[in-house]
């Protein structure tokens, strides 16, 4: 009894404290203006290029900012929600990459009242163009789809920068431990004939 | 004037093909490459182009892997969305670097610099520029402790324990906060690279300091400063007169 109330005491203290680091690290994406400062100059040409453009990315752009504002407190997301933040956050990578950028999306509708984790698809995204090349020349190609297994698969070519940024691992740690403590098994990463393949369950909440 | 641009995305090409023949339209583009390959590759068949427009971030890593692999002899203009290192290297340089979205007006600006710079050993500063680059983008290590002799004893000091360095003589020392003294074995320049300069000032040749340890400053003749120390010093501490300035400046900080 009392060795399991120790478990459960070390879990809550462990969650606070991955809730803190979560928080602290979406707050400095939040904030951090290279992303930003990359989307304002590739606005910057889209406006006198191509006024449409300009107004569809500055749209994406708002829906991007208002969803990463919006969802740091809360640890479970619909898959619905997360996709259709994905969409957003896609559109911008795809105007500012062009062709360098290959995205294949095949999701079953069946899963969208599923939950993941917030913000970790955006996660993973963000790591392969991070760490990535991406150019005509050599595309990064990016698979996201479901399978019959409620699995959620992200997967990518590997062609990495030749000094990447430096990586603090923090993020897939994370996604990880969350599932940890949902006591969800099935997250996990893997290297497969040169591409980089993360298995991302899809949980129903009770 | 021949141009190469070197920059990976596409419609920030367009936007400083734009720019350029706004600000000089006797400007050619002879060549746009996105990635360090490709530019290697094209600076390997063609001849140097008279400037190169540079994006620091390229597709496939930072561009200055450009610089390591291949000798640029043409100036070049760096280009950053954001980059507050940049910035910093360029102020002790003399080159260039612009901020995009790039402003015709500062384009102009550069572009007049550098008509003015031509011909005085650009490929020097240039590379000046790079090596310095590199240092700033690199996290800087400091020195965090010292393994020095205490008789027939091996000591470790940690580097915040360390009041100030001083040399006597042919000698180096450092003495502690609690005054307990050790001879080195770096000279003064090595302290001074090891250390981290928001912590540690050279206030002249022979000694380098700890903010902690200032007691007292006062006016000396000769436009020094004249400081007591603590722990005290045997001798008397000068700040030598080219350094006062930014000895004031580094204890505003």
């Amino acid at each position: 009894m009392i060795e399991q109330h120790k478990e459960s005491l070390m879990e809550k203290e462990l969650l606070e404290l991955m809730h803190t680091e979560q928080e602290f690290e979406n707050l400095k994406s939040q904030v951090n203006p290279h992303f930003l400062f990359n989307c304002f100059n590739t606005l910057s040409s889209l406006i006198s290029e191509d006024k449409q453009m300009a107004d569809k990315f500055l749209n994406e752009l708002s829906k991007v900012y208002r969803y990463v504002l919006n969802t740091n407190q809360s640890d479970l997301i619909s898959f619905r929600q997360e996709i259709r933040f994905i969409g957003s956050y896609m559109a911008l990578l795809h105007t500012r990459y062009g062709k360098g950028l290959h995205v294949n999306i095949m999701i079953d509708e069946v899963y969208y009242d599923y939950f993941i984790p917030a913000m970790s698809l955006q996660l993973l995204v963000e790591n392969a163009v991070k760490h990535n090349i991406v150019s005509k020349k050599e595309p990064l190609c990016l698979e996201i789809y479901t399978t019959s297994e409620d699995t959620l698969m992200i997967c990518n070519n590997l062609q990495l920068k030749q000094r990447k940024e430096i990586s603090t691992g923090i993020g897939l740690k994370n996604i990880r431990s969350k599932y940890l403590l949902l006591k969800e098994p099935g997250f996990k990463w893997d290297i497969i004939d040169d591409k980089f393949v993360v298995d991302l369950p899809l949980l129903i909440k009770n | 004037m021949k141009v190469l641009i070197v920059e990976d995305e596409e419609l920030a090409v367009k936007k400083l093909l734009k720019t350029l023949s706004s600000v000089d339209s006797t400007i050619e583009v002879a060549g746009i490459t996105d990635s360090i390959n490709d530019t290697v590759e094209w600076l390997q068949n063609n001849t140097m182009p008279d400037l190169i427009l540079m994006d620091i971030e390229l597709a496939d890593g930072q561009s200055f892997a450009i610089f390591d692999l291949i000798k640029v002899t043409s100036p070049v203009i760096f280009t950053t969305s954001y980059d507050e290192y940049a910035l910093k290297a360029f102020k002790v340089n003399s080159i260039d670097y612009l901020l995009k979205p790039v402003q015709p007006e500062d384009l102009e600006a550069a572009l007049t610099k550098l008509k003015n710079l031509r011909g005085d050993g650009t490929s020097t500063a240039l590379q000046s520029l790079v090596k310095e680059l590199h240092q700033q983008l690199a996290p800087k290590d400091y020195r965090k402790r010292f393994l020095v002799k205490n008789g027939q004893k091996l000591v470790i000091v940690e580097s915040q324990e360390v009041a100030y360095f001083y040399s006597d003589g042919r000698l180096n020392f450092f003495r502690t906060k609690d005054n307990k003294n050790f001879i080195i074995d770096y000279t003064m320049d090595d302290m001074e690279e090891m250390l981290n300069p928001d912590d540690y000032f050279r206030i002249s040749r022979s000694f380098f300091i700890s903010i902690s340890c200032v007691k007292k400053i006062e006016d000396y003749f000769g436009n020094r400063l004249i400081l007591q120390l603590f722990p005290a010093t045997d001798k008397e501490v000068l700040v030598s007169r080219e350094k006062v300035t930014a000895f004031k400046k580094w204890l505003g900080k």
